[in-house]
């Protein structure tokens, strides 16, 4: 016989144990649902502020361009415009603690003919690269053939330094969207001037061992430094442009803005100090390269081109290209590579024209016209 | 010993394991978030092994920490809980340190500071974030074994040890 008392124990002490059991799945669903809920929130306080400050690239084919929004950094005037009167700088045309390296290297550590000054025919395909080629590829980022270029730019004071409005520029020789970027920018650049001299270089071993060019020799050898100056000559802007300096067998490096506008002062060249405090007061600062055409700052590079596919993860096809190949695609642009450098610097030109009230005569090209009024930077 | 076999018992059970792979994952997410918010990010093999061991540790500690809120009676191991979010996404953010940071210097901005002091941090992040993963990878390391110390209270293996030694004096 069994003792109804003790089976009624039984019972309870079973449905405690049953209680005790779904109190315990009910505390470690809630810790669970909790823990859930915190990295849920945060991953969407970081997924929105990833979509914010994510660069806008143009979208794929067939997609009719968005203009980008032009926004203003804060309340401050910025059709006022800053005058500055002072004597730009000159480099030196070489520099005998950083001599040009004449040995063929492997990719990947080659410093081949680094600050080696390009040669007459070479430096034409800079200066006097064809207006049809603009147009070409400023028609191809219209109809959105062309894809990651694009940019965001943001609105500045003009800065005018002895009479001409200026583009300014801030990089790093051992970064690779600078490395990358210079092509777009001397194109832009050409199109409104002449580069007496332009120097063969290379980002950073770090930074992929792209090879690039230097707006003047640089010091690849130093801890530490800030190239300035360039050898352009414009009747329509201003050229100011400073590369940080490290040695080049390293990885990416650079200083704060202080230091740069310690260096400037150390110069003494009152243009260079006024454009540095300018990106100083502007705060929209975000690493390099960092530059202003006219009236708009582009934070950044304004493509992603790292040969004719732009691949996620290394190698980059660009790492196994010489000067000579990305001078030879420049010459003739038959490939994706080509284009994308002339697209990237079509936006750079666009800018520019906005900002000098299309007086020179690239800035009559109907490419050019059009990604004004698209991108909305004529208004 | 009995830190080792606490660790075999919470990483045995479904509950903890299912925890620790949605844990990577979602730290995965977060860290993917991050470096997209550049153009272009190319990390070397060494960062890359870095902050996939941050992730992989980080949400170890989740999971211990997650055990002991679990059994404690009183409150305890949420700190631990915290650091492994927060360590996680800060790694994320340093390694996103390259020739731009876009997202750490907006932070940077919001949080009130100029272009000269956000280029300080940024440059600094940008020239250490190895060294200062690496630290984060040790302060985890450091953190599991102390929260192992304090999960092993809560398993059988752990409480015969306690009273071994108690008894054994």
């Amino acid at each position: 016989m069994v003792d109804p008392k003790e089976n009624l124990e039984k019972e309870i002490k079973e449905e405690k144990k049953e209680e005790k059991k779904i109190e315990d799945l009910v505390k470690s669903l809630k810790i669970v649902s909790w823990s859930a809920l915190v990295i849920g929130i945060i991953a969407i306080i970081v997924g929105i502020l990833a979509i914010v400050s994510l660069p806008k690239t143009s979208a794929s084919a067939n997609v009719t361009p968005v203009a980008p929004v032009v926004t203003t950094v804060s309340n401050a005037s910025f059709s006022k415009a800053i005058y500055v009167n002072g004597s730009l700088i000159t480099p030196n045309m070489s520099l005998p603690d950083a001599p040009v390296i004449t040995q063929n290297q492997s990719f990947g550590s080659r410093l081949t003919n680094i600050n080696e000054p390009l040669n007459a025919s070479e430096l034409a395909v800079i200066n006097n690269a064809s207006d049809s080629y603009f147009e070409q590829a400023g028609l191809m980022l219209l109809n959105g053939s062309i894809n990651d270029v694009g940019v965001q730019p943001q609105k500045a004071p003009l800065l005018i330094v002895n009479g001409k409005p200026s583009v300014i520029y801030l990089g790093a020789i051992s970064c690779i969207f600078c490395g990358e970027n210079r092509w777009a920018m001397a194109l832009a650049l050409g199109r409104f001037g002449k580069f007496n001299a332009l120097f063969k270089g290379y980002s950073s071993f770090g930074d992929g061992d792209l090879p690039t060019i230097y707006w003047a020799p640089a010091e690849y050898n130093i801890s530490s430094g800030v190239d300035f100056g360039n050898f352009y000559n414009s009747t329509y802007i201003n050229f100011i442009s400073m590369d940080y300096v490290s040695p080049i067998v390293q990885g990416f490096e650079l200083q704060p803005l202080s230091y740069f506008i310690q260096k400037a002062e150390s110069t003494g060249s009152a243009p260079y100090v006024a454009a540095l405090q300018l990106i100083s007061n502007l705060n929209n600062f975000q690493g390099t390269p960092y530059s202003i055409w006219g009236r708009f700052v582009v934070p950044g590079a304004d493509a992603v081109d790292f040969g004719n596919v732009n691949p996620s993860q290394p190698p980059l096809p660009l790492e196994y290209m010489t000067h000579d190949q990305i001078l030879s695609q420049l010459a003739h642009p038959n490939d994706m590579f080509a284009w994308r450098e002339y697209a990237a610097a079509d936006l750079y030109i666009a800018m520019t024209c906005a900002s000098i009230n299309n007086t020179a005569p690239i800035c009559a090209l109907p490419a050019i016209q059009k990604i004004e009024s698209v991108y909305g930077y004529s208004s | 010993m009995a830190k080792a076999k606490t660790f075999k018992y919470i990483f045995t059970k479904k509950f903890y394991l299912l925890e620790f792979v949605l844990g990577s994952f979602i730290y995965s997410i977060i860290y993917f978030a991050i470096i997209s918010t550049n153009k272009f990010m190319l990390l070397s093999e060494f960062s890359e092994v870095l902050i996939s061991l941050l992730i992989f540790s980080s949400s170890i500690l989740l999971v211990i920490a997650t055990f002991i809120i679990k059994s404690a009676s009183k409150p305890s191991g949420y700190a631990g809980g915290v650091y492994s979010v927060i360590v996680s996404l800060l790694g994320s953010l340093f390694v996103s340190c390259g020739c731009q940071a876009p997202l750490l210097i907006t932070l940077l901005y919001f949080i009130g500071l100029n272009a000269v002091e956000a280029s300080y941090l940024y440059t600094f992040l940008a020239s250490y974030n190895a060294f200062i993963l690496l630290a984060f990878i040790i302060v985890n390391i450091l953190l599991i074994y102390y929260y192992l110390g304090m999960a092993s209270q809560y398993t059988k293996e752990g409480k015969k040890e306690i009273l071994g030694k108690f008894f054994t004096k």
